[in-house]
């Protein structure tokens, strides 16, 4: 049975100073966790601790209940758990199309078989985030933002990851392309029984998307909730504080 | 024709670069009103703010159509470290720019930074003046931005997404901020913001932009709950909703 990602106890210091700290949070497979903070309580470095890029000062991280190690990860270990980031251009290598971008990973991960199998995959991938295939033989410039995030995703997608992690996926996207990348996630979770760890410091989005609620603050979490329950009635002030200052459009009862 | 203090006018704007990217616009800014406009990027919300404050990026030109201001013009922007010097410190930046505006000794320019340091809610401000830019949060780097527009003594505010870079909560004081002075001062604000949310929050008309184009105006509740166009629609159904809060101590 796997239970997903889990995170226990999980510190991170930068020199001897903790920025993340006491961090315990499970996001299971098929379910979308959002991770609510403002600037500088630790979101990214949390994405970037789970991902294996900034090793631990305490803690574990463990996926389906093996432990992940902290420092220099195993292949398999980083193919498992994907981070989709902010700005998918400065992610993309603007020298490269698409298509080969796609077919060097499948290629260095062993997936997709031989040169057509791998171009048949890539194609799959890219119909999974709603691009056609004829995308493969183009540059990241050619691409809107709201498409480049969707290559991002396909791009995470292709090592057939148990985890993503997506941080701010949809902060640099106007509002209209936001919502369908945003439903695409969702879908995507679903479809791929993937436990998905969604960081944003726009609580609107995390309602939209999230089955649970965490709230960074200073590098710890001051609360988890359901997003039913977080939304009316958040247990924390720090929660409230936040729910409060989000500005809403007051809409006249019909 | 002149106009009242504190209104602005814009009639038949146009904006070109190698092609016209705003493509006649109109705003009529009444004195002490709030005016909002939104759009998506690259909809020509900015360059037009850009153009009322004869700013606009070398290469863009006004091609077309008129900018009429009553009385001062300031302005502030999305990042405001990009317009603060990073090797002078706040209260000397503040204190040269009130003299250049309003002459007397350097003494009395000292005061003045301090007294915008006050009317800007900077707390402690003694302290603040003497901090370079890189010492201080978003939100009082904005702040401090906000008093170097004031010593301008404007009456007309233009906010780029000023509150774009910052935290909700943080974003939440500004708003209280600008309509508070809008208040106190009968500063009239033309405020852009690509989020229709914080715009609806402190404006009393919105202006929906699109392509170079203001395809609707009207008052915020009826752009809100009756727009006309189907682009203003999709915009408002874009926001995405969250469900009212439980007052403190409910079930």
């Amino acid at each position: 049975m796997s239970s997903g990602l889990e995170l226990v106890d999980v510190a991170v210091a930068y020199g001897s100073t903790r920025v993340i700290d006491g961090v315990s949070l499970q996001v299971p497979p098929g379910r979308i966790v959002g991770l609510v903070g403002e600037s500088g309580s630790g979101k990214t470095t949390l994405a970037r601790a789970i991902v294996g890029s900034v090793p631990l000062a305490a803690g574990s991280i463990r996926l389906d209940g093996v432990e992940l190690r902290s420092g220099h990860r195993s292949r398999e270990e980083r193919r498992a758990i994907q981070l989709v980031q902010q700005d998918p251009f400065a992610s993309l290598n603007p020298a490269l199309t698409i298509g080969f971008v796609l077919d060097e990973l499948l290629r260095v991960h062993g997936l997709g078989g031989d040169r057509a199998g791998r171009r048949t995959r890539s194609a799959e991938l890219l119909g999974l985030v709603g691009l056609e295939a004829e995308v493969l033989d183009r540059y990241p410039r050619q691409f809107s933002g709201g498409q480049r995030q969707r290559i991002a995703i396909a791009r995470a997608l292709a090592v057939e990851p148990a985890v993503l992690v997506a941080d701010e996926p949809t902060s640099s996207l106007d509002v209209s392309v936001q919502k369908t990348v945003l439903e695409l996630l969702c879908e995507l979770a679903a479809r791929m029984n993937l436990a998905t760890l969604f960081i944003s410091h726009d609580l609107s989005v995390i309602h939209a998307v999230c089955d649970h609620v965490a709230v960074l603050q200073g590098g710890r979490l001051v609360e988890v909730a359901p997003s039913g329950r977080f939304f009316t009635h958040p247990e924390h002030p720090y929660s409230r504080a936040l729910l409060e200052a989000v500005p809403r459009i007051v809409k006249e009862s019909k | 024709m002149s106009v009242d203090v504190g209104s602005l006018a814009v009639t038949g704007l146009r904006i070109s670069g190698e092609t016209e990217l705003v493509h006649g616009v109109d705003l009529a800014l009444a004195p002490g009103e709030a005016l909002g406009i939104v759009g998506e990027s690259g909809s020509g919300k900015t360059l037009t703010l850009r153009a009322v404050m004869g700013l606009l990026p070398r290469g863009l030109r006004v091609s077309g159509g008129t900018v009429e201001a009553g009385g001062r013009v300031a302005m502030i922007f999305q990042d405001p470290l990009s317009y603060l010097d990073p090797m002078t410190r706040v209260g000397t930046l503040l204190g040269e720019i009130c003299r250049a505006h309003h002459g007397g000794s350097v003494a009395a320019a000292r005061a003045r930074a301090r007294e915008l340091f006050v009317d800007v809610r900077l707390p402690d401000p003694d302290t603040l003046l003497r901090r370079y830019p890189h010492q201080l949060s978003g939100g009082q780097r904005q702040r401090v931005l906000l008093a170097i527009a004031l010593a301008a003594q404007p009456d007309i505010l233009l906010c780029d997404e000023p509150t774009t870079a910052l935290d909700v909560t943080v974003q939440a004081e500004v708003l209280a901020l600008l309509a508070e002075l809008r208040a106190r001062r009968g500063l009239s604000l033309l405020f852009v913001s690509h989020d229709l949310a914080v715009v609806a929050s402190l404006c009393d008309r919105v202006v929906v932009f699109r392509d170079g184009l203001a395809v609707e105006t009207g008052r915020t509740a009826d752009i809100v709950n009756r727009p006309t166009q189907a682009y203003t629609k999709a915009l408002v159904d874009a926001v995405l909703p969250l469900p009212a809060l439980a007052e403190v101590g409910g079930e």
